[in-house]
């Protein structure tokens, strides 16, 4: 008996390895050459779980905490602003200078009347949304559009004994589940449905608005969409407040149906391997102060600590795009990103109830770039027959060969259970590579389906100065084919 | 007839010359006299609470109703301690201050709020692999008490098992209690009370056993069977039986969790608002704390003020410690709550508009709507028993009618119109101003 479990127990560790290896974080640490993470002294004594942050034309930097206060940090002083609030989980500094949180119940505007350096001033910019005291009816936001439309989102319940659910996630009414806007009049309309734990939302700087939402039931793995008008994001409690719809009606709506209903995600977010909560997009908008990464979007995760990169692509006029890790091994949950005016990375942290890889319970931490220039993948785009993968810096022609160069894709099961595993996982066979003249890009063929993920695993690359990439690991969301 | 009372009480603390376990005796006995409670409390709020707390849980001083007794458990020990102190901890003694009787009055009243487990045992059986459910004497490889008096289940160091918790268990003598499993899904665990099995109740992930009032006899078994061993330090937690309020821990894990629940917020100096989830009061109410020791609550959906409550603010540890369930405390006695409060009588369909709160040295000043007229409210409080809520608008002589909570503590007053109990009809006044009063009686 014993002889027999020797022998069986490499083989089940072995089988084991290979069945969870689909969904693991990367184990190393990775960082791109000349980029560090710097952590920020935050307030003595004071419960700095930062989950609003924006910072001014000036590079002050404005934090809202869970705990409910304000702070902001000008000239390496901390100083509170406003207190009080109903953790607060967004922020914004306005163009007027004065600060938005979304509090849980209200979208909120702080002023300073009478210039003594805090908020003496609490007014409610939008509170149509009903807050039912559950502890996950966060509000997200506000985001500002091009037109100087207020966009934000409202986490649906969850163990509320009052809601309707078709899983874990569930709703009382209220628009919990939608994203609103509020227009320069003031003037408060439900935007769109389906959004079940929409933990960040960002504006492009053409004033695109895109948000995250977290994997769980209905969403099964996290994702980032673009918000649209009217439409509907997948998680389908939100529909009874919809015209037509009644609570037996959508829980008699079939999956085929309720797909077919459904946005599809500009990026799926691997699970575990790149993120299980992630927060904000945040575009890097700095003109090269934080490298080479311009126009790109950055996003925290809060329960991988990490950072990681999408990069948008345009296919028959709709994005699409892929994913791929930027840095990890954080201090705490990175909920929060902003880039300054100096074009340092700010990320706000938390981890308490929903614990992060990083083991602080919470914090605010910097990345900065010293001006090297890192040997990363910097971009990739949808080819009519397989991708154009563009570096950093010019590859070593040697390594740029089959061998350096693997693909796999599958698709996930969208329903009600708790996220979905990897479907359909299938090996792709690359071909064709051919390098770029300037030595900065590759061309790969592969076979292409739609509403797959890509996943281009490129260990094997180096660059002229003998250089690999810190993650050699890319996510493409293949919903469209070039037609 | 309370006269009486007293004076069996006073009579049970004469006898001078008893021994240790008479006293003992002697002391429990009296942890259920209402007489000598009440003294107990009166002398405990007084001089002991200012240090571990008015709920006796604990502040620069120990928990005082937890099974965890630094200086010994017995009544006469506590008895002692409470006499001689210790000094080096910052504690004195209080023997030369109050009488035996008073002293003893103290220790039956910390006695009466024991809570949770008292000579916790466990039993930990080894089994032979995750399907085996036959528990028998010659699988038991360890055993023993649990000093701090709470259900360890990081003590296996085994894969397959089952554990044991039994012991006394001191449940709430005035409130339905229930033992609550957090994430109990995949959990065997099985409750008896007084040798009877408990029934399951709650949902399939957070599993309830209700428990009876007082002193009980409690016993906790669990199998570790299929479960992660990760997940098997189980988080078992007191709570009342609609579970808005977490009484204490009964797990060693739920030890942390507790005690990170509580955050209280105390208006010092100056005024504090604060918007957190409040138990007993609606979403969207927003507290205020006067350093006077009396609290208000406006309510930003109804534009009414709907709580009132004398002493400190609030325990928010409940709202701010892990995902933030459990609402905020009021850390007072309410004097009114919602759905009692004092709100202007509307047309139907008429709602109000709440436009945000002005900071006027810290004093938070109300403004809301109602139809046309913008109304603002603020308090002022100068003692824990009187407070005036002053109210202004943009229409003057105008008849305005309020809806007021009624209570045989509240005495209603005004000088602009004619309040009685539970209404009052006020008319503005040239600037559009008016103010209502309550005095609040003991």
């Amino acid at each position: 008996m014993k002889v027999l479990t020797n022998l069986l127990s490499p083989i089940i560790t072995l089988s084991v390895t290979l069945s969870i290896n689909a969904q693991q974080a990367p184990k190393h640490e990775y960082t791109p050459d000349g980029y560090t993470i710097v952590t920020v002294e935050t307030p003595k004594d004071v419960r700095f779980h930062v989950t609003g942050l924006d910072s001014d034309s000036a590079g002050v930097i404005w934090v809202a905490t869970r705990f409910g206060e304000v702070w902001y940090l000008k000239q390496g002083q901390w100083s509170k602003f406003a207190e009080g609030l109903h953790e607060p989980t967004g922020l914004m500094v306005d163009d007027d200078g004065s600060i938005l949180v979304a509090q849980k119940p209200e979208l909120t505007r702080l002023i300073d009347t009478n210039n003594d350096n805090k908020a003496d001033a609490y007014i409610p910019l939008a509170n149509d949304w009903e807050f039912h005291d559950n502890y996950h009816e966060f509000t997200f936001g506000p985001v500002k559009d091009n037109l100087g439309n207020l966009f934000g989102t409202l986490n649906l319940s969850h163990n509320n004994p009052d809601a309707f659910t078709m899983g874990a996630m569930g709703t009382a009414g209220g628009h919990r589940g939608f994203a609103f806007k509020v227009d320069e009049k003031g003037r408060y309309s439900p935007y769109a449905h389906g959004l079940r734990s929409p933990a960040g939302i960002g504006a492009s700087p053409s004033g695109e608005i895109f948000f995250t939402d977290n994997q769980g039931d209905w969403v099964p793995t996290s994702k980032m969409h673009l918000l649209q008008e009217g439409k509907f994001y997948g998680h389908p409690v939100s529909l009874i407040e919809i015209d037509g719809f009644t609570k037996e009606k959508v829980k008699n709506l079939s999956l085929d149906t309720l797909a077919a209903m459904s946005e599809k995600p500009v990026v799926w977010i691997p699970h575990i391997e790149v993120a299980n909560s992630p927060g904000n997009p945040e575009w890097d908008t700095t003109q090269g102060k934080f490298g080479p990464f311009e126009g790109q979007i950055f996003i925290g995760d809060q329960t991988q600590s990490n950072v990681f990169r999408v990069l948008l692509d345009k296919v028959n006029g709709k994005y699409q795009g892929a994913v791929i890790n930027f840095m990890n091994r954080f201090q705490s949950g990175n909920i929060r990103a902003e880039f300054d005016v100096n074009g340092q990375l700010w990320i706000g942290q938390t981890a308490r109830g929903w614990g992060a890889q990083g083991g602080k319970p919470f914090g605010l931490e910097k990345v900065v770039w010293d001006g090297t220039n890192p040997f990363e993948l910097l971009e990739i785009k949808l080819t009519k027959t397989g991708f154009k993968l563009t570096y950093t810096d010019e590859l070593d022609a040697t390594s740029v060969k089959s061998d350096s160069l693997s693909a796999q894709s599958w698709h996930y099961h969208y329903s009600g259970n708790y996220g979905s595993p990897k479907k359909d996982l299938t090996q792709l066979p690359v071909s064709n590579i051919t390098l770029s003249k300037d030595k900065k890009s590759i061309d790969i063929e592969l076979p292409l389906m739609a509403d797959k993920v890509v996943q281009i695993d490129f260990p094997g690359l180096k660059d002229v100065n003998g250089r690999s990439v810190s993650v050699e690991k890319v996510y493409y969301t293949l919903n469209e084919l070039i037609k | 007839m309370i006269k009486r009372f007293l004076i069996v009480a006073l009579m049970i603390f004469t006898a001078v010359e008893v021994s240790a376990d008479e006293l003992d005796e002697s002391l429990i006995q009296s942890s259920i006299n209402p007489v000598v409670l009440q003294q107990g409390k009166v002398l405990f709020e007084q001089v002991c609470a200012s240090c571990h707390n008015k709920d006796l849980s604990g502040a620069s001083g120990f928990n005082l109703k937890d099974g965890e007794w630094v200086h010994g458990k017995r009544p006469t020990q506590i008895l002692n301690n409470v006499k001689n102190g210790f000094m080096s901890a910052g504690m004195p003694g209080f023997a030369d201050v109050f009488s035996e009787v008073q002293l003893r009055s103290i220790v039956s009243y910390i006695l009466s709020k024991r809570e949770g487990w008292d000579d916790l045992q466990y039993k930990l059986y080894q089994l032979d692999n995750e399907n085996d459910q036959v528990v028998t004497e010659d699988k038991l490889i360890k055993s023993g008490p649990l000093v701090n008096n709470l259900a360890d289940f990081a003590i296996p160091e085994v894969q397959h098992y089952f554990i044991e918790f039994e012991g006394d268990f001191y449940a709430p003598k005035e409130n339905d209690a229930q033992l609550w499993l957090q994430w109990g899904a995949p959990h065997e665990m099985e409750v008896f009370i007084n040798g009877k099995q408990v029934l399951k109740g709650g949902t399939p992930w957070f599993p309830t056993w209700r428990l009876k009032r007082g002193k009980q006899r409690l016993k906790l078994t669990y199998r570790s069977g299929n479960t992660k061993p990760g997940q098997r330090n189980l988080t078992v937690i007191a709570t009342n039986l609609d579970m808005t309020i977490k009484l204490f821990a009964v797990s060693s894990r739920a030890k942390t969790i507790m005690d990170d629940k509580k955050f209280e917020i105390k208006a010092t100096s100056d005024t504090v608002v604060i918007r957190k989830r409040i138990h007993s009061l609606p979403p969207l109410s927003i507290s205020v704390g006067t350093p006077a020791k009396l609290n208000y609550a406006f309510n930003s959906k109804t534009c009414s003020i709907n709580g009132l409550w004398q002493g400190d603010l609030l325990n928010i540890g409940p709202n701010i410690s892990g995902r933030g369930e459990d609402p905020s405390l009021p850390l007072g006695e309410w004097i009114f709550k919602s759905p009692q409060g004092i709100e202007h009588t509307t047309a139907e369909n008429q709602v109000c508009s709440y436009k945000g709160y002005q900071l006027l040295n810290s004093e938070p000043v109300f403004n809301y709507a109602i139809g046309d007229t913008n109304f603002s409210v603020t308090a002022m409080v100068k003692h824990n028993n009187k407070i005036s809520f002053l109210f202004n608008s943009n229409t003057q002589k105008k008849t305005v009618i309020l809806r007021l909570p009624t209570s045989e503590k509240l005495i209603w007053s005004s000088e602009n119109g004619k309040v009685t109990a539970d209404k009052a009809v006020i008319t503005t006044n040239s600037k559009g101003s008016f103010q209502l009063t309550a005095s609040i009686q003991k």
